[in-house]
């Protein structure tokens, strides 16, 4: 196999051997392992149909694979074969200032669109968390968020157009650059079919002018049902915000350790408030949302003065899931959705959870969008503690779907909640997404296991990693 | 027909029928004169959450009625009143703008309805319905089957119910649609930014023009720059790209016995 490829790509972009079946045989969600028989780094939409082909003749599994950042396990390699990395297509290809838009390779750095155009004024408005390092390919495959998804959208409402290797070999452009186009929106599918009806290679992008005023605040809360209920408030004030984040007391301490931030010493929840646009509405608005925070008990509203301390809240934010390893080993965060008013109920049922099972917990969140990433932490050594957080985390995504939520807010399905699914979806209801699957002709060897695992050996490969968990 | 029961039913037993709503943009469809079923009297609001902004209404629910409901709670749809009809003037049904799509006021501010839509319950060619989406603003739970049903102009199947995102009365942008003469228009064209200047001069007679979508709605069939879509009277669709390839084959799948949306071989 390796040789093979080797001749369709360069021997020197087929990476195979042990070190590399270590190093890719997960993504971020590490719970679930399977190891790929070799990666294959092509450099073009060409190269990539090459190696889907040889494949499909070879009946192989294969699997994109972006930055391997996501949650879901959907970057694994779930019954081995090709790893198809989008690494080495990280160029941006066309800039198209005054049509407010770019096209780049799926392998490009979600940040590096936005630098790319940051002088014209514009940025590509999607920003997961992990947009340092997570791709534009991988983006598109779970219809990333971020914080401000809010009011700016998810990502499948700034994709215009891609390319895509299709499961059957051939190259489809899928959209266009004029959004809205009449006919069936075979792209809306397409985004957030996390990588199982092809392999995007192109995309272009909308772009979204910069804000002329960005006002961000810091809200500290003595109480967590207090933040909670100040995010729907806010909301039912009748303004959209930016961005609304939360971070509640069990993610503070790691926070805190990690970036000094100026909160007082009884603060038990922090809210993050972002509002952008023209001056004078950028001021109003925040000006109401201090209004509603100090109205629901909060100990102290900053609003940040400059650029400097907003990036210093931010930095805070993004890189506050790296800040949890300082309270343990091993950290898995899970993502759920609930209608917002749902915060307060549904932030002490994780609690509960938690205690229940002998987990630590912390929160950091899209509060706005009620998008919960309750993060448990843990020692994966101890006996018994994988399976706990498993069950934990079930339940927790058992509740928000009881509560009128979604299964998931923007990690996706990958593998690990393709039996969660169903507790959202009636057999009627996954018929319809079979036969949605079904209008892109899936061939069983495309990214197999994902989303609805009903390929051959899905079963034994979920029977082996659950298995292998304890 | 009361429920969904009623309207499952009265697709299973159909032999070859149109599914609309109040056939208010049927100009923009290929012509029938068969069959139709009309979701019209499928209406009325299930549930709205105020707290959340959310509300879930029966496909048939007339537009008006529905933007009168929720402003009794200071809610609206991102939708703009009082531009010529195609425009927003006098919607149809909920389940008609969304199978439609066409182009509003405020796309350029507030997106299309797919951006709007959370989920849905459709009703299949075979007569069983299935739901897709949740009430939460953000899911990336398993397909997204309801954003191939928006723009499907009943292809696939009927929209039996729709669960909305809305939005707060004054947080409702301004539009910017220039306005220049009160007829039906019979075309409706999106260009890139860089073409509209070329396009609008090329349009002929024009009703409407929104700089902000780079959106033109005619009476004279325009001029298309390169890239440019354009819908026209019954059905013409003019765009580029798009594989025809995948939605013959969406149709194969969701409409294998060809009973619904007649007319579309044409």
């Amino acid at each position: 196999m390796v040789a093979a490829l080797g001749l369709l790509l360069s021997p020197d972009r087929v990476l195979a051997g042990s070190a590399v079946q270590r190093a890719y045989d997960c993504d971020a969600y590490t719970v679930d392992r399977s190891a790929p028989s070799c990666v294959v780094l092509p450099c073009s939409t060409e190269e990539v149909q090459c190696v889907v082909r040889w494949c499909l003749a070879n009946e192989v599994p294969y699997t994109p694979r972006g930055a391997g950042t996501g949650l879901s396990g959907g970057a694994l390699a779930a019954l081995g074969g090709v790893l198809v990395s989008t690494k080495r297509m990280n160029a941006v290809l066309e800039v198209d200032v005054p049509n407010r838009c770019l096209r780049a390779q799926a392998g490009a750095v979600n940040l590096h669109l936005s630098r790319a155009v940051a002088n014209d004024g514009l940025h590509f408005a999607p920003d997961p968390s992990s947009q340092t390092v997570s791709t534009l390919g991988g983006n598109i495959a779970e219809n990333s968020g971020g914080p401000h998804t809010l009011k700016y959208g998810v990502t499948v409402q700034h994709v215009l157009e891609v390319t895509m290797v299709a499961t059957d070999g051939e190259v489809v452009t899928i959209g266009g650059r004029v959004p809205g186009l009449p006919g069936l929106d075979l792209l809306g599918v397409v985004v957030g079919s996390e990588g199982t009806l092809g392999i995007v290679t192109e995309a272009w992008v909308r772009l979204t002018p910069n804000p002329e005023r960005v006002e961000t605040a810091l809200a500290s809360f003595g109480d967590t049902r207090a933040a909670t209920e100040t995010v729907a408030a806010i909301i039912a004030a009748g303004t959209i915000p930016a961005a609304l984040e939360m971070i509640d007391e069990g993610c503070l301490k790691a926070v805190l350790a990690a970036f000094p931030l100026d909160v007082p010493p009884e603060t038990k929840a922090l809210l993050l408030i972002e509002c952008d646009g023209p001056a004078a509405q950028a001021q109003r608005e925040i000006a109401q949302v201090v209004d509603v925070c100090a109205q629901h008990g909060a100990i102290r509203v900053d609003v940040a003065k400059d650029e400097k301390e907003r990036t210093k809240l931010w930095t805070a934010r993004k890189k506050g899931i790296g800040a949890m390893g300082r309270l343990a080993p091993t950290i898995v965060t899970h993502d759920g959705v609930i209608p917002r008013s749902k915060l307060p109920v549904m932030l002490e049922f994780v609690y509960a959870v938690a205690r229940e099972h002998g987990l630590g917990v912390g929160n950091m969140f899209h509060a706005g969008d009620g998008n919960l990433h309750p993060i448990f932490y843990f020692d994966d050594r101890e006996e018994g503690k994988i399976d706990a957080v498993v069950a934990a985390g079930e339940k927790v995504i058992a509740k928000c779907i009881e509560l009128g939520g979604s299964a998931s807010g923007e990690h996706g399905i990958g593998v690990e909640k393709s039996e969660l699914l169903k507790l959202m979806f009636g057999p009627e209801d996954m018929r319809l997404q079979r036969d949605v699957k079904s209008v892109f002709h899936t061939s069983a060897l495309c990214n197999p296991c994902k989303v609805i695992p009903d390929q051959k050996g899905c079963v034994e490969h979920m029977r082996r990693w659950r298995g292998a968990a304890n | 027909m009361k429920n969904l029961t009623d309207l499952c039913d009265a697709l299973r037993a159909a032999e070859r029928v149109r599914i609309i709503g109040s056939a208010r943009r049927s100009a923009f469809l290929p012509s029938w004169d068969g069959a139709v079923l009309s979701l019209s009297s499928l209406s009325g609001v299930i549930a709205h959450d105020v707290d959340d902004q959310v509300v879930e209404v029966w496909a048939g629910t007339s537009v008006e009625e529905l933007r009168e409901e929720i402003g009794r709670h200071g809610q609206c749809l991102p939708l703009a009143s009082g531009l010529p009809l195609v425009v927003s003037q006098q919607y149809g049904t909920v389940g008609g703008l969304l199978a439609m799509n066409l182009p509003h006021a405020l796309w350029a501010q507030c997106g299309g309805p797919r951006d709007w839509t959370l989920g849905m319950t459709v009703v299949r060619a075979d007569g069983t319905s299935a739901k897709c989406g949740s009430k939460a603003v953000k899911s990336v739970a398993g397909y997204d089957a309801h954003k191939l049903f928006v723009g499907s102009r009943g292809s696939l199947g009927a929209i039996a119910t729709v669960t909305l995102r809305t939005l707060p009365s004054r947080a409702l942008p301004r539009h910017q649609v220039e306005t220049l003469s009160s007829e039906e228009p019979s075309y409706v064209a999106r260009t890139l930014r860089t073409e509209f200047e070329s396009a609008r001069a090329n349009a002929g007679r024009l009703v409407a023009a929104d700089p902000a979508s780079c959106t033109l709605w005619s009476l004279d069939e325009p001029i298309l720059p390169a890239e440019s879509w354009m819908l026209g009277p019954r059905g013409a669709i003019v765009r580029p790209g798009q594989p025809a390839k995948l939605e013959d084959s969406a149709r194969a799948v969701f409409d294998p016995t060809h009973k619904i949306a007649p007319g579309w071989q044409q």
